[in-house]
């Protein structure tokens, strides 16, 4: 059974680079500071090792950790938030470890759990059975916004992926909907082949061609998913009419043109011959990769939010950094997260700590590179880095015992001056339903609560 | 149930023979509470624990006792018995035979088609292949792939020598449109696929518009989903049309859309008939196309992923890679379809027979002289008995570099016996046991074991995993750990299910005799079959269960013969009629 990549034609090394087409963006008026606000979620399972991770000193005057050390070049840019707990998981009778953590992050709701209509927690609500199933407890902050933003925009949020996506179901947590996935797209080229294909210049090919047509071709499905939908049996019916809003959205969203700002131009980057986009062993190339395609498509306005995760974190195994992971171990990175107390291996072990810590420090890597790749891409009178707000967490602090007190948080950009940067916010007894709040804050949404109300406090001073 | 199971195990043998673990048996009771450790068996499995009169052919009213509310359905066990099958949409491997076949080899299946998740039992439910915006954009751009390859190809495809467009596209229409979607050309949908041909036309020429064409038919819900809107019936119950039932038994034993004798079959009407029915199912499952579906519903059933090459420690295993892990994928292939096709199909001789093939990737696993192609060889009885002693299912079952215990009985115990085990509590690793240094997979075992917050739990499936550890992350065989430490096979199965004695076992091949021809083991076997078959867990409702019961008996009544099995399901009425009246799927 063969297939075929209908981007990648060429075998071996390839770097992705065509001429942009200047006709097909919508030119920013030039000069203008009238840019709109982006929003950039970065979230990587698993957590981290908190001591190595939390800085000296609060407000301007602090001390990167080691963990975050990289982050010196940028420090006037980002907001490091400590003290704030991922605190729904911890309030039902059964967390459901990773997934209901991580569902939790961002969308501030139990998994699975039926709540009062007030939204409250119900004590006699019955537990969930299958928990691969129930999906989160609502639409994740970052969808949210997306949703309310409305921008013209060809795609309402984007979604990758770094690295494997086949069993992301268990660390999901970017939900459009209760019961559904944000689809992260794992693979970098296929992301530039969505996104950038329309700006092949030249005699347009038989492929280009039939892209142009989407408009009619979309009509025509959804003609046919309404007329087999009539005849459908109830429970049919709504399988059917799920997949036709789908494609309603699709036609509509090609409807809309990207836009293009100074800083627009075909995503650059280099992938190895062999580059596997489900294998974790490539997820240090493939991070760099869909770096860009994240920074471009909100330059060249195909969206103004992109959800980012890194892979659901059970095997990886870093190989650029050298160290023998997963060691000896029960099982995988993530099973060197959870501790083994008295164990040979895990963080007690100081070979093993050093190698984790510089596991945490590639991660930072990544987010001081997709900072200053914003900061070199202008946008407005400034650069897009003014223009969006990055928010890059875990779903764990210390990961080991399914701790989520402590969330490490770091975000970057001043949202176009909505948010003052340069400083280590330390909260006590808050949590990160309360940075959800100030997130929709930012966006000018406001909200004083989100997600469960038990576990939140309200906006985070000072940050907006 | 909890009591139930409480008193089972506090009342259990020792887990392990030997003296020292006799208090193992204590701790279970106590860390049973602790960890809130629940095993019953689970409702797709219920059959075991049915009262037999279920199974026989009346109604049985006295079932219905305990629930008030209860009704004497219209449809019981005595009439007619519809199946509960969700709408599935075409999985990724359906999808690209689906366009092989489809187009003859003359098109390359679209990479971009969603993946079917593998996170669910099968992929075959709904759930898996969900569609969100990624996958509409997705299952977009491989129609366009494809319309684009058509475009390429216009003279193979859709030659029109008479020079007439429109001409030429009806001709086309009409042999295609049943075709993709596996059914009459309703005259609507012919006239929206001859509408956009005709607007393409205009724009850009015959081959962009047959390109156009496909392209929106290959997003149209006739071609991507199994459209079961049958031919008569009422708000509950449907017949299915002739040419649904031909797609449900070329999706099934083929994964792929039916072929030429099924579609005539179906235009000639003759697909109500169960004896013809059989005659289908047998004749698709004699054909080789049948061995990689049949093959996939095991990988799924015993979750055998599909390894990859840096799924093992390189130094460790030095001829791990692309090519042994094709071996492995092609020896569990033949082995699976040789004991479907031999002279003995049982589930017993799957899970017992040490006949498999080798080749020269695979020798050395089994300790034989490399040979060229493949051969068949008669491993050591001692050594090697059944589809759980494969080295792909052993090496999927593992780790980079070590076997996983936890892993390869929780596998044993949910998917073959059909007991479920609760996730990990949140804090359970907080309340990890301590290890020694370097230890090995025996040491861990008793460490879980042995601590009451872990023991309650990980008796269900350690010990089940330990009987495997004569073979190592790979699947060879080794009678010590690299410490000198003697593997020691021997356990006790702890809280069987009903219809299985706690008994104690000498490694897996002794394992695979005890579950081979069991009642449990037999009914764990035919829900799970029934599962993939309809996209759902059988045994939902009355009905279902109706229908569940009566093929766990009949699959027992043939031996547990997985044909038989197969054939039966097929001349079932949930096979061409479907309950449509549960809106929850």
């Amino acid at each position: 059974m063969t297939t075929r990549r209908s981007f990648l034609k060429g075998a071996g090394g390839m770097a992705v680079g065509l001429p942009f087409l200047p006709s097909i963006a919508r030119t920013a008026p030039a000069g203008s500071d009238d840019s709109p606000q982006r929003l950039i979620v970065l979230y990587q399972p698993q957590g981290m090792i908190m001591e190595e991770w939390l800085p000296t000193g609060t407000g301007s005057d602090f001390e990167l950790s080691p963990i975050l050390s990289g982050l010196e070049p940028i420090r006037e840019h980002v907001n490091i938030l400590s003290g704030l707990d991922n605190r729904v998981p911890m309030m039902v009778n059964h967390h459901y470890g990773h997934t209901g953590t991580s569902k939790a992050m961002w969308t501030g709701l139990p998994m699975g759990y039926s709540l009062t209509p007030e939204g409250n927690l119900n004590p006699n609500a019955p537990e969930p059975e299958n928990i691969w199933e129930m999906g989160a407890g609502g639409a994740s902050v970052d969808q949210i916004i997306a949703q309310r933003m409305g921008a013209p925009t060809p795609y309402e949020s984007l979604g990758l992926s770094i690295g494997r996506t086949d069993y992301l179901q268990t660390v999901a947590s970017f939900h459009t909907a209760r019961e559904e996935l944000l689809g992260l797209e794992p693979d970098p080229r296929v992301a530039f082949d969505r996104l950038f294909e329309g700006f092949d210049p030249g005699t347009p090919s038989a492929l280009q061609r039939l892209r142009a047509a989407r408009g009619s071709v979309l009509d025509a499905v959804a003609e046919s998913y309404a007329s087999t939908t009539m005849r459908a049996s109830a429970a049919d019916r709504i399988r059917l009419e799920a997949h036709a809003e789908k494609i309603r959205e699709l036609e509509l969203r090609f409807s809309n043109g990207a836009g293009g700002g100074q800083g627009c131009a075909l995503p650059q980057f280099s992938l190895p011959g062999n580059y596997d986009p489900n294998h974790s062993d490539f997820d240090d190339v493939g991070a760099i990769a869909q770096i860009e395609n994240a920074v471009m498509a909100l330059a060249c306005d195909m969206t103004r939010v992109v959800s980012i995760q890194y892979t659901h974190g059970q095997d990886n195994r870093f190989p650029w950094l050298g160290h023998p992971f997963p060691f000896d171990n029960w099982e995988g990175w993530h099973g060197i997260f959870h501790i083994v107390p008295g164990g040979p291996t895990g963080r007690e072990d100081p070979v093993v700590r050093a190698a984790m810590i510089e596991v945490m420090q590639w991660y930072a890597s990544n987010f001081v590179h997709l900072v200053q790749r914003l900061a070199e891409t202008p946008d407005g009178d400034g650069t897009m880095l003014d223009n969006t707000l990055v928010v890059w967490a875990s779903e764990f602090g210390d990961g080991d015992g399914h701790g989520s007190n402590n969330i490490p948080i770091v975000t970057a950009g001043n949202l176009c001056g909505t948010v003052e940067t340069g400083r280590h916010l330390a909260f006590e007894d808050r949590t990160t339903n309360d940075l959800l709040v100030s997130m929709l804050n930012a966006f000018g949404h406001e909200e004083t609560s989100f997600g469960l109300p038990e576990a939140c406090n309200g906006a985070l001073p000072g940050f907006v | 149930m909890r009591q139930e199971f409480g008193a089972r195990v506090s009342a259990c043998v020792m887990a392990k023979r030997s003296a020292e673990r006799v208090r193992l048996c204590g701790l279970v009771g106590v860390g049973l509470g602790l960890c809130g450790c629940y095993s019953g068996v689970d409702s797709e499995a219920a059959a075991p624990d049915a009262e037999p009169t279920a199974t026989t052919g009346d109604v049985d009213e006295t079932g219905d006792a305990d629930d008030p509310d209860a009704e004497i359905p219209e449809v019981g066990c005595d009439q007619l018995r519809p199946g509960r099958a969700p709408l599935r949409r075409m999985s990724d491997v359906q999808y690209r035979n689906t366009i092989d076949d489809l187009f003859e080899g003359l098109v390359l299946a679209s990479d971009d088609f969603p993946p079917t998740s593998r996170a669910f039992a099968f992929s075959s439910e709904p759930a898996a292949n969900d569609v969100n915006d990624l996958a509409a954009e997705q299952i977009l751009l491989a129609a366009e792939d494809v319309g684009d390859q058509v475009i390429a190809s216009i003279e193979d495809i859709a030659a029109c020598p008479s020079g007439a467009p429109t001409a030429c596209a009806e001709t086309f229409v009409d042999a295609f449109g049943p075709r993709a979607f596996r059914r009459p050309l309703d005259p609507a949908q012919r006239e929206l696929l001859l509408a956009v041909f005709a607007e393409a036309e205009a724009e850009d020429g015959y081959a962009d518009a047959i390109g156009r064409m496909v392209t929106v038919a290959l997003q149209m819900p006739e071609f991507l989903y199994f459209i079961e809107h049958g031919v008569e019936g009422d708000d509950e119950t449907l017949r299915l049309s002739d040419y649904e039932v031909a797609a449900r038994l070329s999706y099934l034993y083929w994964d792929t859309m039916p072929d030429e004798e099924l579609r005539e079959l179906a235009q000639a009407g003759e697909l109500q008939d169960p004896d013809i029915l059989e005659a289908q199912a047998r004749r698709l499952l004699a054909d080789s196309r049948s061995a990689p579906a049949m093959t996939r519903f095991y990988r799924e059933w015993l979750q055998i992923r599909q390894l990859r090459p840096a799924d093992k420690d390189a130094e460790r295993f030095e001829g791990f890679g692309p090519e042994m892990i094709a071996s492995m994928d092609t020896q569990l292939q033949r082995f699976v379809s040789t004991s479907l096709s031999g002279d003995d199909p049982s589930l017993a001789h799957l899970l017992t027979s040490n006949t498999v093939e080798v080749d020269a990737n695979l020798a050395a696993i089994y300790g034989v002289p490399a040979t060229e192609g493949w051969s068949t060889l008669e491993a050591d009885p001692e050594q090697r008995g059944g589809l759980f002693t494969l080295p792909g299912y052993l090496a999927s079952h593992s780790y980079t570099e070590e076997t996983s215990a936890v892993e390869r009985g929780l596998v044993i115990r949910s998917r073959v016996l059909c007991q479920d085990i609760p996730a990990p509590p949140g804090d359970a690793a907080d309340n990890a046991p301590p290890l020694p240094d370097n230890p090995t997979e025996a040491d861990r075992t008793r460490a879980l074991l042995e601590n009451p917050n872990c023991g309650g739990c990980h008796i269900l499936m350690n010990p089940l995993g330990m009987s495997f550890e004569n073979y190592d992350a790979l699947g060879a065989w080794r009678e010590t750990y690299e410490s000198g430490e003697a593997i020691d096979p021997q356990w006790v199965l702890a809280s069987p299910p009903e219809g299985l004695d706690e008994q104690e076992f000498d490694g897996a091949v002794e394992l695979g005799e005890l579950l081979a021809g069991s009642e449990p083991v037999g009914a764990c076997f035919v829900s799970n079959w029934l599962h993939h078959s309809y996209g759902a867990p059988a045994g939902s409702t009355e009905v279902d269960q109706c229908m569940l019961d009566e093929l766990t008996q009949a699959f027992d009544a043939s031996g547990q013969d997985i044909p038989a099995l197969m054939i039966a399901m097929t001349r079932s009425d949930a096979f061409r009629y479907r309950d449509i009246s549960t809106q929850e799927d």
